[in-house]
């Protein structure tokens, strides 16, 4: 019983992880700045198979390309946030997203046997989780305390004013993705930490679930914030015990599908109510 | 995918128009990729015209979804993720419903010769109707007419009630379009012997997102461009590269969109006068 009990434990810790580590800076760029960056995932899973790897010469060399790609991909990001329109930044997280399972896939095949290597395993699940919680409320109280959200509302909302009269457009730009980058080493980290091995369909729709976490938190203060990913990876773990994996997969589509239209539905009756 | 930049053009409502066609022609393609091909198939012809008949039913809906979210500010980030995940999501359930069949695809003869003419005569045709159905657009200006009736209220004030009916015609047309251009795609790949949807999926949805930024004939170099960079890069690599290469490719495409044009264009500010 106490070993059933552990096992989903790590398996409900396995989804929650990501979502908890990623969500204080994705709730910014879906609430604030109204861009879906689907291509969150890059540097945890980077973070993650990093730490998976023994490092030896030739895993040296493949994570100095993990990280080179990484921090261009960063660059890439800042400059399409700060200078892109919010359709360019979400089809350019979207490429990221639709590139991600292939290149995570190859770089495991080129590893081959070597890539299962866990961490702690099932037994401190529940000190991870906690840990990630608390990473999370920290992370979503400094954004708040430099408002970070407010200043990315601001430079969406009229960027040419934004420039002129407050701050330039790349600083901000590149306060968000240090920050992005900080939740995704730090939850990389910890998904190793709790997976018992990486396969490359753990990250397959990880970001839409992390999306869908982060727009139902968008209006949360800080202390709130974790509430979202925890709710929403229960009902993961409900479906993923009970429904086959083709059906799973269509479910998480549609609900991202929905949720977008349900959150526009919402924007909308409050502008109007507003005015 | 020429027919369906084709009919994206017929539909040049800058967003609404590509993502609902770019949703629907993944149902249209993947009820067509079930057509049944030989006596093995589970599947009869009503399974076929069931799915059809669904995908067409979808289309009037999605398109007065997708013009009501258009007018909202930012709106059209929000299309571009409903659209793909819906598509997606289409194009899952449809694999989802035939996956228990037994269909055998796989009837072509495969060899090098019959490729080769079968695939120049389906490019003809697809830059042909692409060709046509730009030209005679053009000549009636009957994308501008539907890009003035959805924008401007006044229009439907304006003109008679009939007027309301364009942009559902224009629908129809594309419609039309799509249907030959998916039934060209399976005619390929049942010549090839290959049914593999993925491949064809993604680089026309990017094809139908770059159209709101460019003219139809740099749409049509674009996606040409587009599709023989991501062939000749999986020639180099693994077919299951493919995927990358195309997420690079649209990265790439954006980051020329920043440098070349970036927040300088205008704003459309749409919504904003639509607000009390």
């Amino acid at each position: 019983m106490i070993e059933l009990s552990l096992r989903a434990l790590a398996a409900y810790s396995l989804l929650a992880i990501p979502s908890l580590c990623l969500i204080p800076s994705a709730r910014v760029i879906v609430g604030n700045a109204r861009r879906y960056d689907l291509g969150i995932l890059w540097p945890l899973v980077a973070s993650a198979l990093l730490c998976a790897f023994p490092f030896d010469s030739r895993a040296r060399l493949g994570a100095l390309v993990a990280v080179g790609v990484v921090m261009a991909l960063a660059m890439i990001r800042t400059l399409v946030l700060a200078r892109g329109t919010t359709v360019q930044y979400t089809m350019m997280a979207l490429g990221a997203f639709w590139a991600l399972p292939t290149v995570v896939d190859q770089s495991l095949k080129a590893r081959g046997a070597e890539s299962g290597v866990n961490g702690f395993g099932a037994q401190h699940s529940l000190v991870l989780l906690s840990a990630a919680i608390m990473f999370c409320l920290a992370m979503a109280f400094l954004i708040e305390r430099r408002h970070l959200d407010l200043r990315l509302q601001a430079m969406t909302d009229s960027p040419d004013t934004f420039a002129i009269l407050l701050e330039s457009r790349t600083r901000v730009a590149l306060e968000y993705e240090m920050t992005t980058l900080i939740c995704g080493f730090v939850g990389g980290g910890l998904v190793w930490l709790v997976a018992n091995n990486i396969e490359a369909t753990q990250f397959r729709f990880e970001a839409i679930w992390v999306l869908i976490s982060a727009s139902l938190a968008a209006r949360f203060r800080w202390y709130a914030v974790p509430l979202a990913p925890l709710m929403i990876s229960i009902v993961r773990l409900a479906l993923k015990q009970s429904l086959p994996a083709s059906l799973t997969e269509i479910i998480t589509y549609a609900t991202l599908a929905i949720l977008v239209f349900c959150l526009l539905g919402f924007k909308q009756r409050t502008m109007v109510a507003r005015g | 995918m020429l027919g369906i930049m084709a009919a994206c053009w017929v539909l040049m409502d800058r967003s609404s128009g590509v993502v609902l066609l770019e949703s629907v022609a993944i149902a249209a393609i993947v009820s067509l990729a079930v057509t049944p091909s030989n006596n093995t198939v589970a599947l009869g012809l009503s399974g076929y015209a069931f799915l059809l008949i669904i995908s067409f039913a979808i289309a009037p809906i999605l398109h007065l979804s997708y013009r009501k979210m258009r007018r909202l500010p930012h709106g059209e980030s929000a299309l571009i993720v409903v659209s793909f995940a819906l598509a997606n999501a289409f194009a899952l359930f449809f694999s989802y419903l035939v996956s228990d069949s037994t269909i055998a695809v796989a009837h072509g003869d495969g060899s090098p010769s019959a490729k080769f003419q079968v695939s120049s005569a389906i490019l003809a045709t697809g830059l042909g109707v692409a060709g046509l159905g730009t030209w005679m657009l053009s000549r009636t200006s009957l994308a501008a007419t539907i890009e003035f009736a959805r924008d401007d209220q006044a229009f439907l004030q304006s003109f008679s009630p009939k007027a309301r009916f364009v942009p559902l015609i224009a629908t129809a047309a594309a419609l039309v379009l799509l249907v030959g251009a998916t039934s060209g795609f399976v005619a390929v790949q049942e010549r090839f012997g290959v049914l593999n949807f993925g491949r064809f999926f993604f680089p026309a949805f990017a094809i139908a997102l770059a159209f709101p930024y460019l003219s139809p004939l740099r749409s049509v170099v674009l996606g040409l461009s587009y599709v023989a960079v991501v062939r000749g890069a999986s020639a180099l690599g693994t077919e299951s590269l493919e995927r990358a290469y195309q997420g690079v490719a649209i990265i790439l495409v954006v980051i020329v969109q920043v440098l070349f044009s970036g927040v300088r264009r205008a704003p459309r500010n749409v919504g904003l006068a639509e607000a009390p």
